[in-house]
Protein backbone atom coordinates (compact mmCIF):
# COMPACT_ATOMS: atom_id res chain seq x y z
CA UNK A 1 0.00 0.00 0.00
CA UNK A 2 1.24 3.61 -0.79
CA UNK A 3 2.42 5.81 1.42
CA UNK A 4 0.63 9.67 1.50
CA UNK A 5 4.02 11.07 0.38
CA UNK A 6 3.92 8.46 -2.75
CA UNK A 7 0.82 8.99 -3.61
CA UNK A 8 1.20 12.85 -3.67
CA UNK A 9 4.31 12.13 -5.58
CA UNK A 10 2.32 10.28 -8.50
CA UNK A 11 -0.55 12.85 -8.26
CA UNK A 12 1.94 15.60 -8.95
CA UNK A 13 2.40 14.92 -13.14
CA UNK A 14 -1.39 14.04 -13.37
CA UNK A 15 -2.22 17.18 -11.72
CA UNK A 16 0.36 19.07 -14.10
CA UNK A 17 -1.17 17.48 -17.39
CA UNK A 18 -4.18 18.45 -16.48
CA UNK A 19 -3.46 21.90 -15.32
CA UNK A 20 -1.57 22.37 -19.26
CA UNK A 21 -4.95 20.57 -21.11
CA UNK A 22 -6.70 23.10 -19.17
CA UNK A 23 -4.52 26.18 -20.04
CA UNK A 24 -4.65 24.47 -23.99
CA UNK A 25 -8.32 24.72 -23.69
CA UNK A 26 -8.58 27.73 -22.31
CA UNK A 27 -6.36 29.05 -25.18
CA UNK A 28 -8.21 27.40 -28.12
CA UNK A 29 -11.75 28.72 -26.65
CA UNK A 30 -10.14 31.79 -26.66
CA UNK A 31 -8.45 32.17 -30.29
CA UNK A 32 -12.18 30.33 -31.19
CA UNK A 33 -14.25 33.21 -29.60
CA UNK A 34 -11.70 35.72 -30.58
CA UNK A 35 -12.09 34.88 -34.43
CA UNK A 36 -16.24 34.68 -34.08
CA UNK A 37 -16.09 38.21 -32.49
CA UNK A 38 -13.07 39.80 -35.24
CA UNK A 39 -14.95 38.39 -37.75
CA UNK A 40 -17.72 40.43 -37.82
CA UNK A 41 -15.58 43.74 -36.74
CA UNK A 42 -13.39 42.36 -39.89
CA UNK A 43 -16.12 42.44 -42.06
CA UNK A 44 -18.12 46.15 -41.54
CA UNK A 45 -14.21 47.47 -41.70
CA UNK A 46 -13.38 46.18 -45.23
CA UNK A 47 -17.05 47.35 -45.79
CA UNK A 48 -16.34 50.97 -44.54
CA UNK A 49 -13.01 50.98 -46.41
CA UNK A 50 -14.45 49.75 -49.15
CA UNK A 51 -17.17 52.08 -49.13
CA UNK A 52 -14.46 54.86 -48.85
CA UNK A 53 -12.98 54.51 -52.13
CA UNK A 54 -13.62 57.29 -54.88
CA UNK A 55 -15.14 56.39 -58.05
CA UNK A 56 -15.34 52.58 -57.58
CA UNK A 57 -18.04 50.49 -55.27
CA UNK A 58 -16.76 47.45 -53.87
CA UNK A 59 -18.28 44.20 -52.87
CA UNK A 60 -17.06 40.90 -51.06
CA UNK A 61 -18.63 37.47 -49.99
CA UNK A 62 -16.41 37.13 -47.42
CA UNK A 63 -13.48 37.81 -44.78
CA UNK A 64 -11.94 36.43 -42.38
CA UNK A 65 -8.89 36.69 -40.05
CA UNK A 66 -6.81 34.48 -38.19
CA UNK A 67 -5.22 35.51 -34.42
CA UNK A 68 -2.89 32.09 -34.57
CA UNK A 69 -1.50 32.62 -38.40
CA UNK A 70 -1.65 36.41 -38.40
CA UNK A 71 -3.41 36.40 -41.71
CA UNK A 72 -6.18 38.26 -43.60
CA UNK A 73 -8.34 36.82 -46.37
CA UNK A 74 -10.91 37.95 -48.11
CA UNK A 75 -12.85 36.29 -50.84
CA UNK A 76 -14.72 37.18 -54.12
CA UNK A 77 -13.82 40.71 -53.73
CA UNK A 78 -15.24 42.88 -56.54
CA UNK A 79 -14.71 46.65 -57.39
CA UNK A 80 -17.01 48.25 -59.94
CA UNK A 81 -16.60 51.78 -61.00
CA UNK A 82 -19.14 54.09 -60.82
CA UNK A 83 -20.29 55.36 -62.32
CA UNK A 84 -19.85 53.11 -65.52
CA UNK A 85 -17.91 54.68 -68.26
CA UNK A 86 -20.27 55.09 -71.27
CA UNK A 87 -19.59 52.32 -73.59
CA UNK A 88 -18.15 50.10 -71.14
CA UNK A 89 -19.71 46.51 -70.02
CA UNK A 90 -21.33 47.24 -66.80
CA UNK A 91 -21.15 43.42 -66.00
CA UNK A 92 -17.41 43.59 -66.12
CA UNK A 93 -15.45 44.68 -62.86
CA UNK A 94 -12.53 46.94 -62.72
CA UNK A 95 -11.20 44.46 -60.35
CA UNK A 96 -11.99 40.83 -58.97
CA UNK A 97 -10.49 38.39 -57.04
CA UNK A 98 -11.33 34.90 -56.09
CA UNK A 99 -9.26 35.30 -52.91
CA UNK A 100 -6.67 37.07 -51.28
CA UNK A 101 -4.74 36.87 -48.76
CA UNK A 102 -2.35 38.79 -46.23
CA UNK A 103 -0.60 37.19 -44.10
CA UNK A 104 2.62 38.46 -41.29
CA UNK A 105 5.57 36.34 -41.07
CA UNK A 106 5.16 35.16 -36.54
CA UNK A 107 9.11 34.40 -36.45
CA UNK A 108 10.42 37.82 -37.93
CA UNK A 109 7.44 39.80 -35.90
CA UNK A 110 9.38 38.09 -32.44
CA UNK A 111 12.84 37.67 -33.54
CA UNK A 112 13.63 40.92 -35.10
CA UNK A 113 10.35 42.92 -34.56
CA UNK A 114 10.14 43.44 -38.52
CA UNK A 115 6.53 43.43 -40.26
CA UNK A 116 7.18 40.95 -42.96
CA UNK A 117 3.92 39.96 -44.90
CA UNK A 118 3.12 37.48 -47.81
CA UNK A 119 0.23 37.94 -49.84
CA UNK A 120 -1.16 35.46 -52.18
CA UNK A 121 -3.99 36.71 -54.87
CA UNK A 122 -6.10 33.70 -56.77
CA UNK A 123 -8.21 34.05 -59.90
CA UNK A 124 -7.71 38.32 -60.06
CA UNK A 125 -9.27 39.58 -63.13
CA UNK A 126 -8.59 43.62 -64.33
CA UNK A 127 -10.70 44.69 -66.79
CA UNK A 128 -8.66 48.40 -68.28
CA UNK A 129 -10.15 50.74 -70.93
CA UNK A 130 -9.00 53.53 -71.82
CA UNK A 131 -11.11 56.18 -73.03
CA UNK A 132 -10.93 59.05 -75.34
CA UNK A 133 -11.72 61.07 -71.85
CA UNK A 134 -11.03 60.47 -68.17
CA UNK A 135 -14.31 60.16 -67.48
CA UNK A 136 -14.90 57.29 -69.79
CA UNK A 137 -11.75 55.39 -68.75
CA UNK A 138 -11.62 52.37 -66.02
CA UNK A 139 -7.77 52.91 -65.63
CA UNK A 140 -6.92 53.01 -61.31
CA UNK A 141 -8.18 52.78 -58.02
CA UNK A 142 -7.36 54.32 -54.88
CA UNK A 143 -4.52 56.76 -53.97
CA UNK A 144 -1.65 57.42 -56.45
CA UNK A 145 0.68 58.25 -53.59
CA UNK A 146 -0.17 55.12 -51.41
CA UNK A 147 2.99 53.66 -52.35
CA UNK A 148 4.85 57.02 -51.29
CA UNK A 149 2.49 57.11 -48.06
CA UNK A 150 3.33 53.35 -47.14
CA UNK A 151 6.79 53.78 -47.36
CA UNK A 152 6.46 56.62 -44.79
CA UNK A 153 4.29 54.96 -42.79
CA UNK A 154 6.13 52.10 -41.16
CA UNK A 155 9.19 49.60 -41.71
CA UNK A 156 7.52 46.70 -43.54
CA UNK A 157 9.07 43.96 -46.06
CA UNK A 158 6.24 42.25 -48.58
CA UNK A 159 8.58 38.86 -48.73
CA UNK A 160 6.70 37.56 -52.06
CA UNK A 161 3.43 38.72 -53.42
CA UNK A 162 2.13 35.45 -55.45
CA UNK A 163 -0.12 35.65 -58.32
CA UNK A 164 -2.02 32.29 -60.15
CA UNK A 165 -4.46 32.32 -62.65
CA UNK A 166 -4.97 35.84 -63.21
CA UNK A 167 -6.68 37.76 -65.99
CA UNK A 168 -5.84 41.24 -67.69
CA UNK A 169 -8.01 42.77 -69.98
CA UNK A 170 -7.72 45.85 -72.12
CA UNK A 171 -9.97 48.13 -74.37
CA UNK A 172 -8.42 50.66 -75.93
CA UNK A 173 -12.05 53.08 -77.16
CA UNK A 174 -9.43 56.02 -78.03
CA UNK A 175 -9.58 55.33 -81.44
CA UNK A 176 -11.03 52.96 -84.85
CA UNK A 177 -12.09 49.29 -84.38
CA UNK A 178 -11.97 49.60 -80.24
CA UNK A 179 -8.55 46.81 -79.67
CA UNK A 180 -8.67 45.01 -77.29
CA UNK A 181 -5.74 42.16 -75.76
CA UNK A 182 -6.82 39.88 -73.06
CA UNK A 183 -4.13 38.26 -71.23
CA UNK A 184 -5.00 35.11 -69.12
CA UNK A 185 -3.06 32.05 -67.11
CA UNK A 186 -1.21 34.47 -65.85
CA UNK A 187 1.11 33.92 -63.08
CA UNK A 188 3.24 35.80 -61.42
CA UNK A 189 5.76 36.81 -58.39
CA UNK A 190 6.59 39.95 -56.76
CA UNK A 191 9.41 39.41 -54.59
CA UNK A 192 11.66 41.60 -51.43
CA UNK A 193 9.49 45.12 -51.91
CA UNK A 194 10.49 46.87 -48.85
CA UNK A 195 9.70 50.26 -47.76
CA UNK A 196 13.17 50.89 -46.02
CA UNK A 197 16.58 49.53 -47.83
CA UNK A 198 17.92 47.64 -43.85
CA UNK A 199 14.66 45.38 -44.77
CA UNK A 200 15.66 45.16 -48.74
CA UNK A 201 18.85 42.49 -47.67
CA UNK A 202 20.82 44.03 -50.40
CA UNK A 203 18.54 42.55 -53.42
CA UNK A 204 16.44 44.20 -55.96
CA UNK A 205 12.71 44.03 -55.97
CA UNK A 206 12.16 41.13 -58.79
CA UNK A 207 8.82 40.77 -60.64
CA UNK A 208 8.40 37.69 -62.38
CA UNK A 209 5.27 36.69 -64.87
CA UNK A 210 4.22 34.39 -67.58
CA UNK A 211 0.92 33.77 -69.31
CA UNK A 212 -0.71 33.77 -72.68
CA UNK A 213 -1.95 36.74 -74.56
CA UNK A 214 -4.90 36.32 -76.93
CA UNK A 215 -5.75 32.77 -78.20
CA UNK A 216 -2.03 32.23 -79.19
CA UNK A 217 0.56 34.09 -77.53
CA UNK A 218 3.07 33.43 -75.15
CA UNK A 219 3.67 36.05 -72.41
CA UNK A 220 7.30 36.33 -70.31
CA UNK A 221 8.35 38.97 -68.41
CA UNK A 222 11.34 39.88 -65.71
CA UNK A 223 12.00 42.70 -64.51
CA UNK A 224 14.20 43.96 -60.95
CA UNK A 225 14.04 47.49 -59.91
CA UNK A 226 15.05 49.04 -56.93
CA UNK A 227 11.72 51.08 -55.16
CA UNK A 228 13.63 53.06 -52.75
CA UNK A 229 16.20 54.32 -55.17
CA UNK A 230 15.25 58.87 -55.67
CA UNK A 231 15.89 58.53 -59.46
CA UNK A 232 13.79 55.38 -61.57
CA UNK A 233 15.83 52.49 -61.38
CA UNK A 234 14.73 49.34 -63.06
CA UNK A 235 15.79 46.93 -65.56
CA UNK A 236 14.23 43.84 -67.20
CA UNK A 237 13.20 41.75 -70.33
CA UNK A 238 9.39 40.97 -71.69
CA UNK A 239 8.48 38.92 -74.74
CA UNK A 240 6.01 37.32 -76.43
CA UNK A 241 6.25 34.54 -78.90
CA UNK A 242 4.07 32.86 -81.32
CA UNK A 243 1.20 35.20 -81.18
CA UNK A 244 -1.02 34.72 -84.37
CA UNK A 245 -1.52 38.05 -86.30
CA UNK A 246 -5.27 37.42 -86.09
CA UNK A 247 -5.38 37.65 -83.08
CA UNK A 248 -3.98 41.05 -82.95
CA UNK A 249 -6.45 42.25 -86.27
CA UNK A 250 -7.69 45.18 -85.20
CA UNK A 251 -5.13 46.14 -83.33
CA UNK A 252 -2.62 46.37 -86.52
CA UNK A 253 -6.20 47.91 -88.33
CA UNK A 254 -5.81 50.94 -85.81
CA UNK A 255 -1.70 51.31 -85.62
CA UNK A 256 -0.83 50.47 -89.07
CA UNK A 257 -3.71 50.73 -91.38
CA UNK A 258 -2.57 47.13 -92.27
CA UNK A 259 -5.19 43.27 -92.28
CA UNK A 260 -3.16 40.57 -91.26
CA UNK A 261 -4.26 37.26 -93.44
CA UNK A 262 -1.74 34.61 -92.28
CA UNK A 263 1.37 34.54 -89.97
CA UNK A 264 2.71 34.84 -86.22
CA UNK A 265 4.86 37.51 -84.57
CA UNK A 266 7.54 37.17 -81.56
CA UNK A 267 8.02 40.65 -79.80
CA UNK A 268 11.11 40.44 -77.74
CA UNK A 269 11.79 43.63 -75.42
CA UNK A 270 14.82 44.63 -73.06
CA UNK A 271 15.16 48.12 -71.15
CA UNK A 272 17.14 49.80 -68.36
CA UNK A 273 16.63 52.55 -66.38
CA UNK A 274 18.73 54.82 -64.30
CA UNK A 275 20.16 57.98 -63.15
CA UNK A 276 16.72 59.26 -64.99
CA UNK A 277 17.44 57.85 -68.43
CA UNK A 278 15.97 54.36 -69.99
CA UNK A 279 17.53 52.77 -73.17
CA UNK A 280 16.46 49.53 -74.64
CA UNK A 281 15.08 48.04 -77.65
CA UNK A 282 12.55 46.11 -79.12
CA UNK A 283 12.79 43.98 -81.63
CA UNK A 284 9.92 41.94 -83.55
CA UNK A 285 10.07 39.07 -85.45
CA UNK A 286 7.41 38.34 -88.08
CA UNK A 287 6.75 34.89 -89.72
CA UNK A 288 5.30 33.69 -92.55
CA UNK A 289 3.50 36.91 -92.59
CA UNK A 290 1.29 38.34 -95.44
CA UNK A 291 -0.88 41.52 -95.20
CA UNK A 292 -3.63 43.39 -96.70
CA UNK A 293 -5.01 46.82 -96.44
CA UNK A 294 -7.64 47.89 -93.66
CA UNK A 295 -9.50 50.32 -96.08
CA UNK A 296 -10.24 50.64 -99.79
CA UNK A 297 -8.96 52.80 -102.14
CA UNK A 298 -5.86 52.94 -103.89
CA UNK A 299 -3.64 54.70 -101.27
CA UNK A 300 -4.11 52.06 -98.66
CA UNK A 301 -4.03 49.41 -101.27
CA UNK A 302 -0.58 50.32 -102.32
CA UNK A 303 0.66 50.62 -98.88
CA UNK A 304 -0.52 47.22 -97.84
CA UNK A 305 0.90 45.72 -100.80
CA UNK A 306 4.42 47.64 -100.28
CA UNK A 307 4.53 46.38 -97.04
CA UNK A 308 3.44 42.65 -98.55
CA UNK A 309 6.28 43.04 -100.59
CA UNK A 310 8.88 44.58 -97.97
CA UNK A 311 8.12 41.24 -95.99
CA UNK A 312 8.50 39.20 -98.99
CA UNK A 313 11.71 40.75 -99.84
CA UNK A 314 13.24 40.39 -96.50
CA UNK A 315 11.77 36.54 -95.68
CA UNK A 316 13.15 34.46 -98.00
CA UNK A 317 16.82 33.72 -96.42
CA UNK A 318 15.85 30.43 -94.46
CA UNK A 319 13.25 28.07 -97.04
CA UNK A 320 10.09 27.19 -95.87
CA UNK A 321 10.31 30.02 -92.99
CA UNK A 322 9.92 33.38 -93.62
CA UNK A 323 10.66 35.62 -90.85
CA UNK A 324 11.67 38.59 -90.22
CA UNK A 325 13.47 40.92 -87.87
CA UNK A 326 14.82 44.29 -86.96
CA UNK A 327 15.68 45.72 -83.30
CA UNK A 328 13.61 49.11 -83.02
CA UNK A 329 16.07 50.94 -80.46
CA UNK A 330 14.70 53.88 -77.87
CA UNK A 331 16.38 55.73 -75.07
CA UNK A 332 15.26 59.33 -73.22
CA UNK A 333 14.72 60.81 -70.16
CA UNK A 334 12.70 60.61 -67.16
CA UNK A 335 13.04 63.81 -65.70
CA UNK A 336 9.65 64.21 -63.91
CA UNK A 337 9.98 64.42 -60.18
CA UNK A 338 6.36 62.75 -60.35
CA UNK A 339 7.24 60.05 -62.47
CA UNK A 340 6.52 56.55 -60.11
CA UNK A 341 8.09 53.36 -60.72
CA UNK A 342 5.30 50.72 -61.69
CA UNK A 343 3.31 52.88 -63.95
CA UNK A 344 6.23 53.75 -65.48
CA UNK A 345 7.38 50.46 -66.17
CA UNK A 346 3.56 49.41 -67.13
CA UNK A 347 4.15 52.13 -69.24
CA UNK A 348 7.40 51.42 -71.28
CA UNK A 349 6.13 47.86 -71.54
CA UNK A 350 2.70 48.51 -73.34
CA UNK A 351 5.19 51.49 -75.79
CA UNK A 352 7.35 48.38 -76.52
CA UNK A 353 4.65 46.07 -77.69
CA UNK A 354 2.57 48.82 -79.64
CA UNK A 355 5.99 50.16 -81.05
CA UNK A 356 7.09 46.63 -81.67
CA UNK A 357 3.88 45.43 -83.46
CA UNK A 358 3.58 48.99 -85.08
CA UNK A 359 7.18 48.95 -86.77
CA UNK A 360 7.22 45.46 -87.34
CA UNK A 361 4.45 45.71 -89.66
CA UNK A 362 5.31 49.01 -90.94
CA UNK A 363 8.26 47.56 -91.90
CA UNK A 364 9.89 51.19 -90.74
CA UNK A 365 13.78 51.57 -90.21
CA UNK A 366 15.04 52.43 -87.17
CA UNK A 367 13.66 55.25 -86.02
CA UNK A 368 15.58 58.56 -86.25
CA UNK A 369 16.17 60.43 -82.93
CA UNK A 370 12.40 62.42 -82.58
CA UNK A 371 10.95 59.04 -82.91
CA UNK A 372 12.96 57.36 -80.76
CA UNK A 373 12.21 59.73 -78.11
CA UNK A 374 8.89 59.26 -78.56
CA UNK A 375 8.15 56.12 -76.31
CA UNK A 376 9.40 57.87 -73.15
CA UNK A 377 7.41 60.92 -73.42
CA UNK A 378 4.62 58.54 -73.55
CA UNK A 379 6.10 56.73 -70.36
CA UNK A 380 6.16 60.00 -68.79
CA UNK A 381 2.88 61.41 -69.71
CA UNK A 382 1.88 57.98 -68.33
CA UNK A 383 3.73 58.17 -64.99
CA UNK A 384 3.09 61.43 -64.05
CA UNK A 385 -0.79 60.50 -64.55
CA UNK A 386 -1.53 63.20 -67.52
CA UNK A 387 -1.37 60.33 -69.80
CA UNK A 388 -4.73 58.41 -71.02
CA UNK A 389 -4.37 54.94 -70.17
CA UNK B 1 -0.82 56.14 -120.93
CA UNK B 2 1.02 58.39 -119.93
CA UNK B 3 -0.53 58.39 -116.24
CA UNK B 4 -0.16 54.52 -116.34
CA UNK B 5 3.81 55.24 -116.86
CA UNK B 6 3.96 57.50 -114.17
CA UNK B 7 2.23 55.28 -111.83
CA UNK B 8 4.17 52.64 -112.88
CA UNK B 9 6.98 54.88 -112.19
CA UNK B 10 5.91 55.82 -108.84
CA UNK B 11 5.34 51.72 -107.93
CA UNK B 12 8.89 51.12 -109.20
CA UNK B 13 10.31 53.76 -106.91
CA UNK B 14 8.38 52.91 -103.77
CA UNK B 15 9.62 49.30 -104.23
CA UNK B 16 13.28 50.66 -104.89
CA UNK B 17 12.66 52.46 -101.63
CA UNK B 18 11.12 49.81 -99.89
CA UNK B 19 13.71 47.56 -101.17
CA UNK B 20 16.67 49.74 -99.88
CA UNK B 21 14.98 49.83 -96.28
CA UNK B 22 14.98 45.97 -96.67
CA UNK B 23 18.96 46.04 -97.12
CA UNK B 24 19.86 48.45 -94.25
CA UNK B 25 17.68 45.89 -92.19
CA UNK B 26 19.00 42.58 -92.96
CA UNK B 27 22.69 44.23 -92.83
CA UNK B 28 22.12 45.49 -89.36
CA UNK B 29 20.21 42.81 -87.71
CA UNK B 30 21.94 40.15 -89.08
CA UNK B 31 23.69 38.77 -86.60
CA UNK B 32 20.57 38.62 -84.17
CA UNK B 33 18.67 36.86 -87.22
CA UNK B 34 21.51 33.95 -87.86
CA UNK B 35 21.11 33.19 -84.01
CA UNK B 36 17.45 33.57 -83.96
CA UNK B 37 17.24 31.00 -87.36
CA UNK B 38 19.64 29.06 -85.59
CA UNK B 39 17.25 28.60 -83.12
CA UNK B 40 14.38 27.93 -84.78
CA UNK B 41 15.48 25.48 -87.34
CA UNK B 42 16.16 23.48 -84.79
CA UNK B 43 14.21 20.29 -84.41
CA UNK B 44 10.72 20.77 -81.62
CA UNK B 45 10.82 18.46 -78.76
CA UNK B 46 8.57 16.29 -78.49
CA UNK B 47 8.02 16.26 -74.71
CA UNK B 48 10.18 19.24 -73.65
CA UNK B 49 13.36 17.69 -72.16
CA UNK B 50 15.31 17.32 -75.78
CA UNK B 51 15.97 20.70 -76.40
CA UNK B 52 18.86 21.90 -77.78
CA UNK B 53 21.41 24.08 -75.53
CA UNK B 54 19.66 27.95 -76.14
CA UNK B 55 20.67 30.94 -74.38
CA UNK B 56 18.75 32.27 -71.61
CA UNK B 57 15.03 32.60 -72.16
CA UNK B 58 15.70 33.34 -75.95
CA UNK B 59 18.59 35.86 -74.77
CA UNK B 60 19.70 35.76 -78.62
CA UNK B 61 16.81 37.43 -79.42
CA UNK B 62 16.52 40.23 -76.69
CA UNK B 63 17.68 43.55 -78.44
CA UNK B 64 20.96 44.23 -75.73
CA UNK B 65 21.18 46.92 -73.49
CA UNK B 66 23.95 48.33 -71.93
CA UNK B 67 23.68 48.13 -67.86
CA UNK B 68 25.37 50.41 -65.57
CA UNK B 69 28.09 48.81 -62.87
CA UNK B 70 27.09 48.04 -59.65
CA UNK B 71 26.66 51.16 -57.43
CA UNK B 72 28.21 50.70 -53.53
CA UNK B 73 24.27 50.68 -50.71
CA UNK B 74 22.14 49.64 -54.09
CA UNK B 75 20.87 46.29 -55.09
CA UNK B 76 22.49 45.13 -58.66
CA UNK B 77 19.84 45.49 -60.96
CA UNK B 78 19.34 42.49 -63.76
CA UNK B 79 17.94 42.42 -66.92
CA UNK B 80 17.65 38.27 -66.81
CA UNK B 81 17.21 35.72 -64.12
CA UNK B 82 20.78 34.69 -63.65
CA UNK B 83 22.27 38.43 -63.12
CA UNK B 84 20.53 38.20 -60.00
CA UNK B 85 22.46 34.84 -58.64
CA UNK B 86 26.25 34.38 -57.16
CA UNK B 87 28.99 32.45 -59.51
CA UNK B 88 28.18 28.79 -59.68
CA UNK B 89 23.94 29.61 -58.48
CA UNK B 90 22.54 29.10 -61.37
CA UNK B 91 24.33 25.25 -61.39
CA UNK B 92 22.99 24.64 -57.90
CA UNK B 93 19.24 25.03 -59.23
CA UNK B 94 19.67 23.16 -62.32
CA UNK B 95 21.32 20.57 -60.14
CA UNK B 96 18.58 20.58 -57.54
CA UNK B 97 16.21 20.23 -60.42
CA UNK B 98 18.37 17.49 -61.56
CA UNK B 99 18.27 15.48 -58.46
CA UNK B 100 14.62 15.84 -58.24
CA UNK B 101 13.62 14.83 -61.90
CA UNK B 102 12.90 17.61 -63.23
CA UNK B 103 16.01 18.39 -65.46
CA UNK B 104 18.63 16.14 -67.64
CA UNK B 105 21.54 18.03 -66.86
CA UNK B 106 23.08 16.64 -70.54
CA UNK B 107 20.72 19.29 -72.34
CA UNK B 108 21.60 22.18 -70.20
CA UNK B 109 24.10 24.82 -70.69
CA UNK B 110 25.94 24.69 -67.24
CA UNK B 111 24.91 28.43 -65.08
CA UNK B 112 22.65 29.63 -67.60
CA UNK B 113 18.81 29.81 -67.29
CA UNK B 114 18.46 28.53 -70.57
CA UNK B 115 14.79 27.22 -72.19
CA UNK B 116 15.29 23.84 -70.89
CA UNK B 117 15.82 25.13 -67.20
CA UNK B 118 13.01 27.76 -67.55
CA UNK B 119 10.68 24.31 -68.45
CA UNK B 120 11.85 22.61 -65.67
CA UNK B 121 11.45 25.55 -63.11
CA UNK B 122 7.20 25.82 -64.06
CA UNK B 123 6.76 22.16 -63.98
CA UNK B 124 8.54 22.00 -60.59
CA UNK B 125 6.47 25.79 -59.26
CA UNK B 126 3.35 23.60 -60.63
CA UNK B 127 4.07 20.42 -58.61
CA UNK B 128 4.40 22.85 -55.81
CA UNK B 129 1.38 25.11 -55.73
CA UNK B 130 3.59 28.16 -57.14
CA UNK B 131 3.26 30.81 -59.44
CA UNK B 132 4.34 29.08 -62.46
CA UNK B 133 6.43 31.82 -64.05
CA UNK B 134 9.66 29.48 -65.11
CA UNK B 135 12.24 31.95 -62.85
CA UNK B 136 13.73 30.82 -60.06
CA UNK B 137 13.03 32.90 -57.19
CA UNK B 138 13.28 33.03 -53.58
CA UNK B 139 10.39 30.75 -52.75
CA UNK B 140 11.27 28.17 -55.04
CA UNK B 141 14.96 27.89 -54.24
CA UNK B 142 13.70 27.29 -50.87
CA UNK B 143 11.57 24.27 -51.86
CA UNK B 144 14.48 23.37 -54.05
CA UNK B 145 16.61 22.77 -50.19
CA UNK B 146 18.72 25.62 -51.34
CA UNK B 147 19.14 28.67 -49.19
CA UNK B 148 18.50 31.52 -50.97
CA UNK B 149 20.74 33.93 -48.75
CA UNK B 150 23.75 32.15 -49.95
CA UNK B 151 21.93 31.80 -53.54
CA UNK B 152 21.48 35.52 -54.45
CA UNK B 153 23.85 38.39 -54.99
CA UNK B 154 23.73 41.40 -52.18
CA UNK B 155 24.65 44.71 -52.19
CA UNK B 156 28.22 45.36 -50.80
CA UNK B 157 26.75 47.41 -47.69
CA UNK B 158 24.26 44.00 -47.40
CA UNK B 159 27.39 41.51 -47.14
CA UNK B 160 28.98 44.07 -44.51
CA UNK B 161 26.24 44.23 -42.21
CA UNK B 162 25.85 40.14 -42.59
CA UNK B 163 22.24 40.17 -44.00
Amino acid sequence: MDSPVARAKHARPRGRHQRLFAGLLVLAGLLVAGRLALNPWVSTHTRDVLSSLKGYRGDFDDVSISLLHLSYSIDGLKLVQVPTPPGADVKRPYFYARHIGIGLHLRELIQKRELVAAVDLEGPKMNIIAGKTKETSQTKVGDPELGAKLQRLSPLEVQRIQVTHAELAFSDQTGKGSPSLWFHDLDGTVENLATRRGLSHGEPTTVAASGTLQKTGQVSLFITADPLDKALAFSGRAAVEGLDVHDVGNFLVQKADLTPEEGSIDIFAEFDAHDGRIAGGVKPVLKNIHVGSARSGVGPQLKAWIADAGLRLLSDRVPKRHAVAAVVPFQGTIDSPQAQLWPTIWAALRNAFVAGLQSGFAQLPPQDQAQKQDVLPQARRAASGGARR
Amino acid sequence: MSGGRVRAGALGAALLACGSIACFHTTKVDKDQDAHDAKTQAPAPANGTAQPKQSEGGASEQPKVTRRPERPGRPGLAAAPSGLFVPGGVTQVQQALASRGYLDLSQVEDGRIDLPTTAAVRRFQEDQGLARTGNPDHETVRRLGIDPDALFRKSSDAKKRGQ
